[in-house]
């Protein structure tokens, strides 16, 4: 545990509140790019719609001004204070969710709230967020040895109802996110393997009865079918991918160059300014920027590690690991989709992805953990 | 276990996760990555919008209103028209297709370079012939292709309930930016309420191309999903009836009546008992067939000059003139209100119209006297079927001094606003207009913001608003308006038993297989309590104006052999500097009415000389008579 953990000296030298500068330059480079990539990635479509290429690229600079903001703002806020507002961090989650349904349908989804402005605004992203805060406040107040199956239940009845409101909308995807980050914060949070085990095989008999006694309607397995193929047919979800393993490839090395992506010009990959933005990565810039990507992801989530093994109490522990949990998932599952060894499913690669809700939300994801850092013990292990 | 060791575990996975990212993108870009680039030198890959048929819209029985159909187009590609030549092929298209180049240069310029569009002229096989065995003269970006366009097979009918179609603006990418630039969408009426059902679902088409740009490979088909089928509760078979009626109606007007100014008027035929709409006219009208290839704005200035876009069923504003009498007429026996000189307080309480009325309580200083044609012994029924305004000026006159300056001054202004005037009814078309019902309020509020509109003596010395205003409302005229749908509305409720409909064009939704998708139901707007005294009579008075020889269009529906079936109400808006508005509503059959007719021919004449003989002629189709021309009433 050397390797992650702070030596007593580096704690003791540093002052209280000194910030995690690397955690904070590899979020900003990672938002900076994603600007550069989304204007490659939409000027065309841009240009032909609007005749204003940059459009979608002011756009992103919006969002990632509020992310920065928003980052340091919750960073500065302790954050044992929202412990005490779990429950009703909670009900708003879970308003919010249920608010999507008042509004019209988009592809064949309810996931978005317009706002008067003219953007649209989706409360999943953020339910991501104050998901990993419920679970983490509800796991904390139980100790860390001997897990009791009474507290685990409280999490997942808790975990239940965002997780079937979004299911509902249909959003796989963030169902799936859902899923893995609630089991990253229950192993750190203390529940024996035995347990999760016991879990995993109720969740898949759980599954496996829905089908065998047809508990589910003909429109619900549609509606299951659609996303697992990113709610389209399945030839085009398939033709995206193959697409996009292609355009990657043909970025070799070196890539193409910065505005110099051949197929990217031609939006080769549809949706290659959101869900597939790490096409234009990686036709561009090649393997050289593809795989500082992958990097400096795994930077910001070993420092999230290391920001939970120097926290003060269990709860900014699990805060951290939580987000960390959040991250690594969307960043395979995103970019793997795009080359080719996971699913294809509609979730934004985060920072980079064009849209605001995702990377607001992730930008106070990351300054909740960031605040775990700012308020840690002098001493590390000090609980 | 403790914390750290439960952190190291995760820590390894997420190491596995990233690093099998990494492995996997060595082996995409450096291990098959010349393979790949390989792959990508030989996509000059290209891909088109398959353009989604447009939703059919058919009616009641299922007659094609609106379809699409297949039809050859020039079709332009602008990347591969090199911008040196582009002007030559601009000429050359304008010479061949007879139009001006700056229509096609306009054309090009909306599509935006490097796009694909559809020139919007209608081709003459020759044209075709021509563009394809000439191909020299234009370049490769010029082509024949086979096009959906929208049809109208009834060509005008039911021209402003269908709206019309327009090229997507750069205002219409701003509201929806997924929209495909180069299609159309719908503008007005069913065409532009309903556009996301109607509109489908574009496909797209991929392309592997030399380096001339001509097709080498298919590559993959997302086929396009056809919109939806809107099925309208309207009738083809009705709205023909209904249109010809109210054309033969204007004529004859012209014709027979001096000083007539007819030109534009509006027909509502609608369900009483449902509030669906089984027919609706307006005139002038207009071909939308027009406005699919293109219209010229020599023509679209002249029709909107004579407002012909205008939907005057539901946008015209018009005084309702004595069809306001059966609102009067509910408020008098609802809220007990019996003029002063009827020797009881009852709907049989008669009184002598001698065609003067002199008021002294009026708040306007002096005694005033009105004058109207005479009628001799009056009660309720006979003054209804009459028309008989001295009654009805009575009843207001009976109001106003019980109720001036106390909470129920507006009792009667509130009738009206309950069976729906004063706002929009919702109907499902775009640009209804509310109309106005005039109070207190409403002078006092035009006082402070918009003092032209009230004689300045309202103002100095006062009062704003005096008995003869609610007088006026009584049998309306002054200020108020309605349209002919609201009319069509607040007589179905008084006929029906008090639900006052928004009603609907729309019946349901079909997918493009004809399985249903939606039911489009009218909605119950409000629903009044009605006293069986009212019931009893109301509709029965409303067969005076038809059957009774005193009757305001007995001469009207003398002719129809089912008149006795028939019940309504005649108007005749005047105002000064104008001919009189000609105004019919009317109910069938009168003992459990199905149907409600409302008309008007603005500027038209008499409403018993010029409205109801073409409410008769509806009326005679409806109950399945054969139809006889249209005569003036009397």
């Amino acid at each position: 545990m050397t390797i992650l953990s702070p030596t007593a000296a580096e704690g003791a030298s540093r002052t209280r509140r000194a910030p995690d500068v690397i955690l904070i330059v590899a979020m900003m480079a990672l938002m900076l790019l994603g600007i550069l990539m989304v204007y490659s990635a939409s000027k065309e479509a841009q240009e032909a719609l609007f005749g204003d290429d940059s459009r979608l690229m002011r756009r992103q600079i919006i969002f990632a001004v509020v992310g920065v903001v928003s980052f340091l703002a919750v960073s500065f806020i302790n954050y044992r204070d929202w412990q005490h507002f779990s429950i009703a961090l909670y009900v708003l989650t879970v308003l919010a969710l249920v608010a999507v349904f008042f509004f019209p349908e988009s592809r064949g989804t309810q996931r978005w709230i317009p706002l008067p402005s003219g953007f649209l605004l989706q409360p999943s992203e953020f339910a991501k967020v104050s998901m990993i805060m419920v679970m983490s406040a509800t796991l904390a107040a139980a100790p860390e040895e001997g897990m009791r199956w009474r507290r685990v239940t409280i999490a997942l009845v808790a975990l239940a109802v965002p997780f079937l409101l979004v299911v509902r909308q249909p959003d796989l995807g963030t169902a799936m996110v859902f899923g893995f980050v609630s089991i990253v914060v229950l192993f750190a949070g203390g529940t024996t393997v035995r347990q999760l085990l016991i879990l995993a095989t109720a969740a898949a008999g759980g599954i496996w009865a829905l089908f065998r006694f047809n508990i589910l309607e003909e429109y619900q397995l549609d509606r299951l079918e659609s996303f697992a193929n990113l709610g389209s047919d399945a030839l085009g979800a398939d033709f995206n991918q193959l697409n996009s393993v292609t355009t990657i490839g043909s970025g070799q090395f070196f890539g193409t160059g910065l505005f110099q992506g051949a197929l990217t010009e031609r939006s080769f990959v549809p949706e290659q300014e959101t869900d597939f933005i790490f096409t234009a990565v990686g036709e561009q810039l090649g393997f050289i920027g593809g795989s500082l990507v992958v990097v400096a992801f795994g930077v910001i989530i070993f420092r999230l590690l290391r920001i939970a093994l120097t926290s003060g109490d269990r709860y900014g522990a699990l805060l951290a690991i939580g987000v960390a949990g959040l991250l690594a998932f969307h960043v395979f599952i995103n970019i793997g989709m795009t080359i080719g060894i996971a699913p294809v499913t509609g979730l934004p690669l985060p920072f980079m992805s064009a849209g605001g809700s995702s990377l607001v939300a992730t930008s106070i994801a990351l300054g909740l953990a960031h605040s775990v850092w700012l308020n840690r013990p002098l001493v590390p292990g000090g609980r | 276990m403790k914390l750290e060791l439960r952190i190291a575990w995760l820590a390894l996975l997420f190491a596995l996760l990233l690093g099998s990212l990494m492995t996997r993108l060595w082996f995409v870009q450096i291990a098959e990555g010349p393979e790949f680039a390989q792959e990508a030198e030989g996509y000059q890959l290209r891909s088109e919008t398959l353009r989604p048929s447009r939703g059919f819209i058919v009616d009641a029985n299922g007659t094609l209103i609106a379809g699409t159909e297949p039809e050859p187009a020039v079709v332009i590609d602008r990347r591969f028209v090199p911008s040196d030549i582009e002007d030559d092929v601009v000429q050359e298209l304008a010479g061949l297709l007879e139009v001006e180049p700056a229509d096609i240069r306009d054309q090009f310029a909306a599509a935006g370079s490097g796009n694909r569009f559809e020139l919007e002229t209608s081709l003459t096989p020759e044209q075709v012939y021509f563009v394809l065995t000439n191909q020299d003269r234009f370049s490769s970006g010029v082509s024949i292709e086979l096009v959906t366009r929208r049809t109208y097979p009834g060509g005008a009918l039911m021209a402003h309930v269908l709206g019309y179609i327009g090229s997507v603006s750069p205002d219409d990418l701003e509201v929806d930016p997924g929209l495909d630039p180069n299609s159309k969408i719908g503008r007005v009426g069913v065409e532009g309420q309903y556009e996301d059902f109607l509109r489908g679902k574009p496909g797209r088409e991929y392309f592997t191309t030399n380096d001339e740009g001509a097709i080498e490979e298919r590559q993959v088909q997302i086929a396009a999903e056809q919109g939806n089928t809107v099925q309208l509760s309207m009738d083809a078979d009705l709205q023909r009836v209904t249109e010809q009626a109210l054309a033969d109606g204007i004529a004859m007007s012209l014709r027979d009546l001096g000083g007539s100014k007819a030109e534009r008027g509006a027909v509502v035929v609608m369900d009483t008992q449902t509030g669906e709409i089984l027919a609706m006219v307006s005139v002038p009208t207009y071909d939308p067939t027009s406005f699919v290839t293109g219209i010229s704005s020599d023509d679209f200035t002249d029709l909107q000059d004579r407002q012909a876009f205008n939907n005057l069923a539901i946008q015209g504003l018009y005084p309702p003139g004595s069809t306001f009498k059966g609102i009067t007429y509910a408020f008098a026996v609802e809220e007990g209100f019996w003029p002063t000189r009827a020797h009881t307080d009852s709907p049989e309480g008669s009184l002598e119209c001698t065609g003067v009325l002199e008021a002294n309580s009026l708040d306007e200083g002096s005694q005033k006297v009105f004058t109207d044609p005479g009628h001799g012994i009056v009660d309720l029924h006979v003054a209804l079927g009459a028309s008989c305004n001295i009654y009805f000026w009575e009843v207001a006159l009976a109001a106003w001094n019980q109720t001036k300056n106390t909470g129920d001054e507006d009792l009667l202004q509130d009738w009206a606003t309950r069976l729906g005037l004063g706002e929009t009814t919702g109907i499902d078309l775009p640009f209804e207009a509310a109309g106005q019902i005039p109070d207190r309020e409403l002078f006092e509020q035009w006082a402070e913001d918009a003092p032209f509109r009230l004689d300045p003596s309202r103002i100095d010395p006062g009062p704003i608003w005096v008995g003869g205003d609610l007088m006026n409302v009584a049998i309306g005229q002054g200020e108020v308006t309605a349209t002919p749908l609201q009319m069509a509305v607040a007589y179905s409720a008084l006929a029906n038993g008090g639900t006052v409909w928004s009603p609907a064009v729309v019946d349901r939704i079909l997918d493009s297989e004809g399985r249903l998708i939606a039911d489009v139901n009218p909605q119950v707007l409000n629903t009044i309590e009605l006293s069986d005294e009212f019931k009893e009579i109301f509709n029965n008075d409303l067969f005076l104006t038809i059957n009774a020889e005193y009757g305001t269009a007995a001469r009207a529906f003398q002719s129809m052999d089912q008149r006795r079936q028939v019940g309504g109400k005649t108007g005749t808006a005047t105002k000064r500097d104008t001919f009189d508005t000609a105004w019919f509503v009317g109910v069938a059959p009168v003992a459990n009415p199905r149907y409600t007719v409302a008309v008007v021919v603005e500027e038209g004449g008499g409403g018993g000389r010029v409205a109801a003989p073409i409410a008769r002629q509806i009326f005679q189709h409806l109950l399945g008579e054969d139809i006889d021309p249209v005569e003036a009433g009397f």
